[in-house]
């Protein structure tokens, strides 16, 4: 290949590389996705119902048990609750995507959740330890085709293996995670390892001039 | 830390590549060459970014530059050919930087 058509390939790679730090997923160098997870902490008090997380853009339906659940970081998702007998007749796993959401959001026999659930608590500095944060959700009460669930609190897991619990003070504001400073491998990687790499390039080159 | 250090393995595995690609001989002499380059550039370049001036393009070109010449002491090859596999490998590991924040 010519060395003119490799420029205008990386020309063309540069291009396109530089277009994309403006797409809305895309996570700016040197951030960290920190995901949200979540779980129904009394979901076996209600045996009678099926729990369904559903979307948009997906999932288009996922059961729900006393797991944690988590889903794609741009999606927003509420939770059902269908009557066990309901969900055994509908076979939802026969309906497309369109049906699904149809029955979800309009049929009277289906409680619907008063809250929407994100997929990312946000991105973070590379360098701060938060890891992720599970969200737990209580049922309050399933009336008709009101699911009333609150936000009971919120779990913040670090990199060293903390976790700090914060409860809910408003169902609107998530608690603010407290942030621990940088622990001692950072300054290994930043300090130490350039240093040892710079002190071994010098090596290399005084070597070779003294052969 | 292993965000830090996953991205640092994975940029001197494409950096190696793409010296091989260019120079494809001493397989280990390019692979502990592409250890340093990286362990130089990619801490100080990261330390910069996150906590002095978070400018993505400009410290991408510092570490370019600063590459051209790392290239050219440690492998002893002309300034025309480190200019490229400078050029080629930070290319390649900015593209998949970006591929890979699409995917994760």
């Amino acid at each position: 290949m010519r060395l003119y058509n490799v420029g205008r390939i990386l020309f063309l790679l540069l291009i396109l590389a530089s277009l994309g730090t403006s797409w809305a997923d895309v996570i700016e160098p040197g951030e960290k996705n920190v995901p949200f997870t979540y779980q129904i902490i009394n979901i076996q008090d209600y045996p009678d119902y099926v729990f369904i997380l559903h979307g948009t853009p997906n999932p288009s339906y996922e059961l729900l048990n006393s797991s944690e659940f988590s889903f794609y970081k741009l999606s927003v998702c509420s939770i059902y609750a269908v009557p066990d007998e309901v969900f055994k007749s509908v076979k939802l796993d026969e309906m497309n995507d369109t049906q699904i959401d149809e029955f979800l959001n309009n049929d009277s026999r289906v409680a619907r959740s008063n809250i929407s659930l994100d997929g990312l608590y946000g991105t973070v500095n590379v360098a701060n330890p938060l890891e992720s944060a599970l969200i737990q959700l209580k049922i309050n009460s399933i009336q008709g085709d009101n699911l009333d669930i609150q936000k009971e609190k919120i779990i913040y897991y670090y990199n060293n293996g903390q976790k700090v619990e914060k409860p809910f003070q408003s169902q609107n504001q998530i608690p603010e995670p407290t942030a621990p400073g940088p622990s001692w491998d950072y300054y290994v990687y930043f300090i130490v390892l350039p240093i040892l790499a710079l002190a071994a390039i010098f090596y290399i080159i005084m070597r070779r001039r003294s052969n | 830390m292993y965000n830090l250090l996953f991205y640092w393995i994975i940029t001197v595995i494409i950096e190696f590549l793409v010296l091989w690609l260019f120079i494809k001989k001493e397989p280990s002499k390019l692979f502990l060459a592409s250890i340093l380059i990286n362990s130089v550039t990619l801490p100080l370049a990261t330390f910069i970014y996150l906590f002095f001036y978070p400018n993505f393009v400009l410290i991408e070109v510092a570490v370019f530059l600063v590459e051209i010449f790392l290239v050219r002491l440690l492998l002893e090859v002309e300034y025309k050919e480190s200019f490229l596999i400078s050029l080629a490998a930070n290319l390649a590991t900015a593209l998949f930087g970006l591929i890979f924040s699409i995917i994760w």
